[in-house]
């Protein structure tokens, strides 16, 4: 139902703006073209490791190995349609509108009552939202269709709406499909759907915005942080524009709602046009403004770079999402496929998101996490999604980064693979041992272990044919973990009190679950690719799990700590990955390589 | 607990101790050595004192904090969010304090409390986040305004300064206030998960880095992480050394207090400390919420100047706790108040002359529904700033003459 609505809704909004401002005579030319294909190709782009591994950090959530091979194999224009194509179609998760009270009721209910009917809602929406926030990342993980997730998240927080405020899962997760479902498609169509969004409207007040009563926060916001960015309108604008919003409501139940009576239908003069605009107008206004283009194609363009674009490239971009009438697979392929894109100042160079960081490290881990921990995790790294700190969005970049942001997703990995002994840690400081002594993983036998291989050839042909339409990633994760399942140490003891934990530790214990084992064996994994020697283990460890490639002082460093600790055990190198305890000291490894100051850029 | 052997650090016990630290968690040679180095750096001001700043989130209602009881407005604007006269510690014939700041009505009693009354500044907006901006970088621009005024009072008073945990930050969500581009600071949510959790002995391989490239944000990242590994250990054990005979509640705003007064106790050269404490958005059911917000604040600030009064450099603490709005005078239909504009702020410690400061705010003579302020909050920070040994017009943008709340 919800769907249907959704579409609905925006049939009736998707106009295109009218009279774009004449750009010279490529505009026919411009029009005939196919809707994926862009400007002309433009060659030059360096087509190397490095190169594809940027492009997927950038429009996808990381590449793992066999994206890197099968598009090095291939052109960048193959890489980029397939991203922009996209991949599976994914079953949306079910939503409902929820509890309505009868207000015919709800008036003669006593105040216990109706304190008691209040708090079930409020759980009801709390869980609804949670869920949801759990299928968008694990969407992310599963790779179903990067590029859209990625260009959700920027929307996300373009048009940052704050849950806590609206307290209604139903309007978040309308506003979160039709942010999804255009994410790649149509800054029009999503401008138009933001203007009157349900969640929107409740977030920036406009449903006490009336004729006669003016509320300006929307009207600030739409031109301020949505299309024009400050400096580009004046303050009688943004009262002219609250005049014209006036009567965008949503009724009680969370749909879209005119209210004439609240309407000033007035004239008004906005941007140095004159008339009796609605709340579409204005949106066909903003849309006609050179500077919503250039805002627009600025912003995106600093998210995939990490760096503002300088002043020409930021006019030719602005001219281009211009002319395409703001499409935007037009606009990112030519974006990525510009060999500006891939110049050294942006390569390497951005710092992940906590999203990012979590999502591109279970990925490049080939664990298996669930929407749970990730969505505990990325709050206690600072993004809360759906509670973006405010109508602004995220500070992105180096903001991210404090002394103890940056120790907490290091952590945060090692709880997920299991090498933080919280009882260790954290119990007073009796009884303690070396992890090492007593290596606490256990291994199958020889005999199962063929049997293992054996399953996962076949896995891996299952898995290939089930996602041929997807082509775009390798097989999913499950094909190098399923049937290599390895239980990693027991993460917590019961006996230990939880309050000895410090929260922010015990949130993410016990988003892992009571029984949480990391489904990860990395021995296997190097043992079946024949990886051999301290070099070319801490090689293929820093190169699997990372999203660049580190300095040749960070390599060596590690080398010589992994060296150090395989001799501490007295671990013969030729003998290593045979040796039972090599998993722990691999995790460990892992842990180390997540945890450094390389691992937050990609 | 135990506090028979106070552990008193002067500098060079603090010294020898740092090292001590240093190598128990397997920290390089370099790294100790630098943290040694930063040590001494820190010596050369004289003067060491303390400034904790106490943000109270939300937006705090002042007309509930310092009630204006004698005033029938008040009695005529709030039904049911007015606090009983009857409950109230009563400080003159016109306010008395929320009848759940009975500690800090104490203090006030004895001197340590100043209220400055009616703070505020021209164009407030009803934003948190756009207000929380202006009062953290002293500017109505907000953040284009560049470092926070804290990050500005450190980046003034110790320009040279390398030590990380110089300006510090217990919580969550460090406010920009702190932000600076030469002086960051160290951030953790409680002392015992900030450190690296991994394999020990393996966090030196984290970061040694020799080569840097200049200015990239690699080497920015290096640089973090090497604030967080040479101060982590330091704090970790400052506070795991800690013993006091003051009690604390469990509430997390009167545990940060706990590591702030650690901190201070241990000489290790934290300079500012900033805590933040929330609950005073009540826009509904106030009357309960509210008091527990003020609680927390009271349980916390009279544990810590019990605490800190212990010891030299405690004395030479300055408490100062804001909110970045106050609320409208009317109160709403729900039981709650919405955001408003002057508020209160609160000056504690030993070197504070208690007292009131500024003037109530009128109840009649409104700004649209809210109450006026009378005394710029910058103003009330400049006097910190000084006190700090910091010049006001490079901290706060403009020379702001100071009110007088020392003693």
């Amino acid at each position: 139902m919800h769907l249907i609505k959704i579409s609905l809704l925006l049939g009736s909004t998707l106009m295109v703006p009218g009279q774009p401002p004449a750009l010279g005579g490529q505009d026919s030319h411009i029009a005939r073209e196919e809707r994926v294909a862009g400007d002309q190709v433009q060659s030059g782009i360096p087509w190397n490791r490095r190169t594809v591994e940027h492009l997927y950090n950038r429009a996808a959530f990381g590449a793992r190995r066999a994206t890197i091979s099968r598009a090095l194999q291939g052109t960048p224009e193959a890489a980029v349609d397939q991203l922009l194509k996209g991949g599976r179609a994914v079953e949306p998760p079910h939503y409902s509108q929820g509890t309505v009270e009868d207000t015919k009721i709800s008036g003669k209910l006593s105040r216990e009552e109706k304190r008691r009917r209040r708090a079930l809602r409020s759980r009801e929406n709390r869980q609804a939202m949670e869920g949801y926030t759990n299928w968008w990342l694990e969407r992310m993980v599963a790779h179903d269709d990067p590029l859209r997730d990625r260009m959700a998240l920027f929307w996300h927080g373009l048009f940052a709406t704050q849950y806590g405020m609206v307290k209604r899962s139903f309007d978040m997760i309308e506003q979160h499909q039709l942010i999804r479902e255009n994410a790649t498609e149509s800054y029009a169509v999503l401008l138009h759907g933001i203007a009157r969004d349900p969640a929107m409207l409740l977030f920036l007040d406009n449903q006490k915005n009336k004729k006669g009563n003016p509320n300006e926060n929307l009207a600030r916001e739409l031109m301020e942080l949505f299309s024009l960015g400050v400096g580009n309108y004046t303050e009688e604008d943004v009262k002219e524009v609250a005049r014209a919003l006036t009567g965008t409501s949503r009724d009680k139940i969370g749909n879209y709602k005119f209210v004439k009576k609240d309407h000033d239908s007035g004239r008004k003069t906005i941007l140095g046009e004159t008339g009796r605009f609605s709340t579409e107008d204005v949106v066909d206004i903003l849309l006609r403004q050179t500077a919503c283009a250039r805002y627009i194609a600025g912003r995106i363009i600093t998210y995939f770079e990490g760096v503002e674009p300088d002043e020409l490239r930021l006019v030719e971009y602005a001219a281009f999402l211009q002319r395409k009438n703001y499409e935007l697979q037009p606009f990112l392929r030519k974006l990525l496929l510009d060999p500006r894109f891939y110049r050294e100042e942006v390569l390497e160079s951005r710092v992940l998101g906590p999203v990012e960081y979590l999502v591109g490290s279970s990925r490049r881990l080939g664990i298996k996490v669930d929407g749970d921990f990730l969505r505990a995790a990325s709050a206690e790294l600072g993004q809360k999604l759906f509670e973006p700190p405010s109508v602004k969005g995220w500070d992105h970049g180096e903001a991210w980064i404090n002394t103890g942001s940056l120790l907490a997703r290091g952590n945060t990995i090692g709880l997920m693979i299991g090498t933080v002994d919280l009882e260790e840690t954290f119990r007073s400081k009796k009884d303690r041992r070396s992890a090492l002594d007593e290596p606490s993983t256990r291994r199958g036998t020889e005999g199962e272990r063929v049997v293992e291989e054996e399953l996962i050839e076949m896995d891996s042909e299952a898995a290939d044919e089930s996602t041929m339409e997807l082509d775009i990633e390798e097989v999913p994760m499950e094909d190098e973990t399923m049937g290599e399942v390895m239980m990693g140490e027991v993460a917590w003891e019961p006996e230990l009190p939880k309050d000895e934990l410090p929260k922010e530790i015990s949130r993410l214990v016990n988003a892992l679950g009571k029984d949480y084992q990391p489904v990860l064996n990395l021995s296997y994994r190097l043992n079946r690719r024949k990886i051999e020697g301290d070099e070319r283990i801490v090689a293929v460890m820093l190169d699997d799990l990372l999203a660049i490639q580190v300095p040749g002082d960070t390599r060596s460093r590690l080398l010589e700590h992994f060296r150090l600790v395989r001799e501490q055990a007295g671990i013969e190198e030729s003998e290593f990955i045979q040796d039972p305890r090599a998993e722990l000291i691999l995790r460990q490894l892992a842990h180390l390589i997540l945890s450094l100051p390389e691992a937050q850029l990609g | 607990m135990n506090n028979s052997n106070p552990k008193r650090f002067g500098r060079r016990g603090f010294l020898a101790s740092g090292l001590g630290i240093a190598g128990g968690l397997s920290l390089s040679a370099p790294a100790a050595r630098a943290g040694a180095l930063r040590l001494l750096g820190g010596r050369r001001r004289a003067g060491e004192r303390t400034l904790v700043v106490i943000q109270m989130n939300g937006g705090n209602d002042g007309l509930s904090t310092l009630v204006p009881y004698g005033d029938d407005e008040y009695h005529r604007l709030r039904k049911a969010t007015r606090i009983a006269t009857g409950d109230l510690h009563k400080i003159d014939d016109h306010v008395g304090l929320h009848p759940s700041m009975s500690k800090l009505a104490r203090r006030y009693d004895g001197g340590e409390l100043g209220i400055i009354q009616g703070v505020g500044y021209p164009g407030p907006t009803l934003s948190h986040f756009k207000a929380r901006e202006i009062w953290h970088t002293a500017d109505l621009r907000g953040r284009a305004a560049g470092n926070g005024w804290l990050g500005k009072l450190c980046g003034d008073v110790w320009p040279d300064e390398a030590l990380p945990e110089l300006s510090v930050h217990i919580g969550p969500d460090v406010p920009y206030s702190l932000h600076s581009s030469t002086h960051a600071p160290v951030v953790f949510n409680t002392p015992d998960s900030y450190r690296w959790l991994g394999e020990r002995g393996a966090e030196t391989a984290l970061n040694e880095g020799g080569e840097k490239g200049k200015g990239s944000v690699l080497e920015r990242l290096r640089n973090v992480m090497s604030d967080a590994q040479d101060s982590s250990g330091r704090i970790l054990n400052a506070i795991r050394k800690y013993e006091t005979d003051v009690e604390y509640t469990n509430h997390k705003t009167s545990q940060s207090l706990l590591t702030a007064a650690a901190l201070i106790h241990s000489g290790l050269g934290s300079r500012v400390i900033s805590v933040t404490t929330g609950g005073f958005d009540t826009h509904a059911y106030q009357k309960g919420d509210h008091g527990d917000a003020l609680k927390a604040l009271d349980d916390g600030v009279d544990s810590f100047l019990r605490d800190v009064g212990r010891c030299e450099a405690g004395k030479d603490t300055l408490v100062l706790a804001f909110s970045e709005f106050g609320r409208r005078a009317k109160e709403n239909g729900s039981g709650g108040t919405d955001h408003g504009k002057a508020g209160i702020m609160f000056v504690a410690g030993t070197p504070v002359e208690g007292g009131l400061y500024g003037k109530y705010p009128s109840l009649i003579d409104l700004d649209n529904r809210d109450l006026r302020f009378n005394v710029d909050f910058r103003n009330a920070y400049a006097t910190a700033v000084q006190w700090m040994g910091g010049d006001v017009e490079p901290v706060l943008g403009k020379d702001y003459a100071p009110v007088s709340y020392l003693s």
